[in-house]
């Protein structure tokens, strides 16, 4: 493979690095269509990071590879509109995607065990992009993988770069896969739970990590994570997402100070506090999300749902502006608001919740 | 040391088969020394019994032939008795470059077939390469040998039929390679729909991998994707078969030198058993067995040199 002119410059624009609107992501399976992603829209501002918050299922690992285009080729659905630096990125041919992947747009996913190839070395796994996209020759690309490595933290790089995943543990992997997928410098970078698996201190360090190299690198970040409070003071805004949609957007301090959504408040309850007393029973969200193939008429969290009236389940709440125009919620019987603590009263007195 | 150990469990099996293939060649009818000497009398026959230890106990007996074969006796072929080791050595080539021939035919096509079919499995090309490796895993060598010949030999006359001479490969490759590939074909065929079955399946489990995901996500061609990160995976089980199978390919190797009547070890063991060579069917047997066990021996090292997770390693 020679070297490769890198067809997609850069190309500053000034509006928002990344647009997605009314992105759909629906997947043919035996069980009938399953919509995973179903009319999502946000935007992304270069050099800034998003989180996206959902309970398992809720498709935001399903949305941050939609973004990507990164899906299976058959049975699948996407459509809605995805623009990255000025480029449409749905319906464009796999062909075009890939000289951004891994190059302008790179992903870390979920398990770093698994996502290293046992039987590659790990130089080889992070010099080989470099060598695509950049065309550098083999010992370009090693001074710069052990450059790399260096930098996520991996002592001794020079001779690192000659073993194999298994000889690594979880956190040093991740470690190695965020080397990999920085490599060649791409303006967007997708974690998709990057600490799931990983024990609390560990996670933390990869999450510090990302961070100072999203600084340093100036990139954009996009972090899926079913912890919001993981999340809450490493993010610039907060998408909260359920069975497949967009249920509450703003920045990380409003959503936290001003939270109108009951599934997000739901989410955060359900994370335990330090100044919670030992032994407490932490409030769970009663039943589990519904099925992706057959999605109820209206709310689709009204099942599940301390505020819950007969219309939620009747007319589905659009979203609409809180009190900053960057929040957005989509409820009818909103949390801080006169008419949610009213429907939260009248559930209470009618027993429906404890 | 796994190395070691490996050898030593080698040199057991090769113990047990020697043990084994003595006692039951001792145990078929008929007298050696009664064959050599045919009809010269009694004094020729107690000779004969003396040299052969024949008026030993059985394990006296296997001993000394044990000693003998380590020391690279191999003994002579009853009638006429020239050397064993001239007989096989006349005729080890044919059938390992059979061998060798039908294994390279059987990768050559298979690999390609089951990763374009892993890569789109279940689809046309997938399910007309499946259909056609059940045809061919329920044909016998014995039907196959028959019918390329008709077809290719006779029909289209594109290649030798049998009983052509083969020339060694060193002295005319290109003739040898032409002589020898529908034997070679006939052998392959079997190897073929066996390695294009395991490893399209193993292979579709690695595409599924995460690995292959990110690998994906790094904007790598589909052809690098496949020979660099899921072919190696992928061929642990093909490889294990392989090694098994390759009793099996002695065995076809023998039918296909009927078919073709060919002069290798296939035909210099039948004969033997025809004619009550017993020497002969011990010292081929003992061969095959000393073939099969080297193979195993090099399957063991080529999986340490494939998976990097079975060798001794530093650990972080």
């Amino acid at each position: 493979m020679g070297a490769r002119r890198r067809v997609r410059e850069v190309r500053p624009t000034d509006g928002p690095l990344l647009e997605v609107e009314d992105l759909r992501t629906y997947f043919e399976t035996r069980r009938g269509l399953v919509k995973a992603v179903d009319g999502v829209s946000f935007e992304l501002i270069a050099g800034r990071t998003l989180a996206i918050v959902g309970e398992s299922g809720s498709g935001k690992t399903v949305l941050s590879r939609s973004v990507m285009g990164l899906l299976p080729q058959r049975n699948v659905t996407r459509e809605g509109r995805v623009r990255f630096a000025g480029l449409d990125l749905v319906g464009a041919p796999e062909h075009e995607l890939r000289e951004l992947w891994g190059d302008q747009i790179a992903m870390v996913f979920q398990d770093p065990v698994t996502s290293l190839n046992p039987v590659v070395r790990i130089g080889r796994q992070i010099t080989e992009s470099l060598r695509h996209h950049v065309g550098m020759s083999r010992s370009e690309a090693r001074a710069a993988a052990t450059a790399l490595l260096r930098s996520v933290g991996i002592a001794e790089p020079e001779q690192r770069l000659r073993w194999y995943p298994h000889q690594f543990s979880g956190g040093m992997c991740q470690r190695i896969v965020i080397a990999s997928a920085i490599a060649c410098g791409p303006q967007l970078l997708l974690a998709d739970e990057p600490t799931t698996g990983l024990d609390v201190t560990v996670a933390a360090q990869i999450l510090d990590l990302l961070q100072r190299l999203q600084h340093e690198r100036q990139m954009s970040m996009i972090l899926v994570s079913h912890d919001l409070g993981l999340v809450a003071g490493r993010s610039d805004d907060i998408i909260v997402m359920y069975a497949g949609k967009v249920v509450e957007k703003a920045p990380t301090a409003t959503l936290l100070s001003d939270t109108r959504m009951p599934y997000t408040e739901a989410l955060l309850r359900s994370a335990p506090r330090l100044t919670d007393g030992s032994h407490r029973r932490l409030p769970t969200i009663p039943g589990a999300p519904p099925d992706p193939s057959d999605y109820p008429a209206g709310c689709r969290f009204a099942s599940r749902c301390a505020y819950a009236q007969p219309r939620c389940a009747e007319e589905e709440p659009p979203l609409r502006p809180g009190a900053v125009p960057e929040h957005t919620y989509a409820c009818w019987y909103p949390v801080g608001t006169p008419h949610g603590a009213e429907a939260l009263e009248l559930n209470r007195a009618g027993g429906a919740v404890g | 040391m796994v190395a070691l150990r490996r050898v030593g469990e080698g040199l057991v099996t090769l113990f047990l088969v020697a043990l084994v293939t003595y006692f039951f060649t001792s145990k078929m009818p008929g007298n050696e020394a009664a064959v050599i000497c045919g009809p010269s009398g009694p004094a020729c026959i107690r000779h004969e019994t003396a040299l052969l230890y024949l008026n030993h106990p059985f394990f006296a007996r296997f001993f000394h032939w044990l000693g003998e074969l380590f020391q690279g006796h191999l003994g002579l072929t009853l009638a006429p008795p020239i050397p064993i080791s001239t007989v096989l050595l006349a005729a080890y080539p044919i059938t390992l470059e059979l061998i060798i021939y039908s294994q390279v035919i059987a990768i050559v096509v298979a690999i390609p077939a089951a990763m374009y079919g892993a890569l789109r499995a279940n689809r046309m090309f997938d399910k007309v390469s499946t259909a056609a490796s059940f045809a061919t895993l329920s044909l016998p060598n014995f039907i196959v040998g028959p019918l390329l010949v008709l077809i290719f030999a006779v029909k289209l006359a594109w290649f030798p039929g049998p009983a052509s001479n083969v020339p060694s490969l060193w002295s005319d490759p290109g003739q040898n390679l032409y002589v020898m590939f529908l034997p070679s074909l006939t052998l392959a065929v079997g190897s073929i729909a066996v390695y294009q079955r395991l490893l399209r399946a193993d292979m579709i489990a690695t595409l599924e991998e995460d690995y292959i995901l990110m690998a994906r996500a790094k904007g790598l061609s589909t052809a690098r994707i496949l020979f660099r990160h899921a072919l190696r995976p992928s061929t642990f089980s093909t490889m294990t078969v392989g090694g098994v199978q390759i009793g099996g390919l002695i065995a076809g190797a023998i039918i296909a030198e009927t078919v073709f009547s060919l002069h290798g070890l296939g035909s210099v063991l039948t004969a033997a058993v025809a004619a009550k060579d017993l020497p002969t069917v011990q010292a081929v047997t003992i061969i095959v067995a000393v073939f099969y066990i080297l193979c195993n021996l090099l399957i063991d090292f080529l999986y340490t040199l494939i998976d990097p997770r079975g060798r001794r390693g530093r650990r972080a």
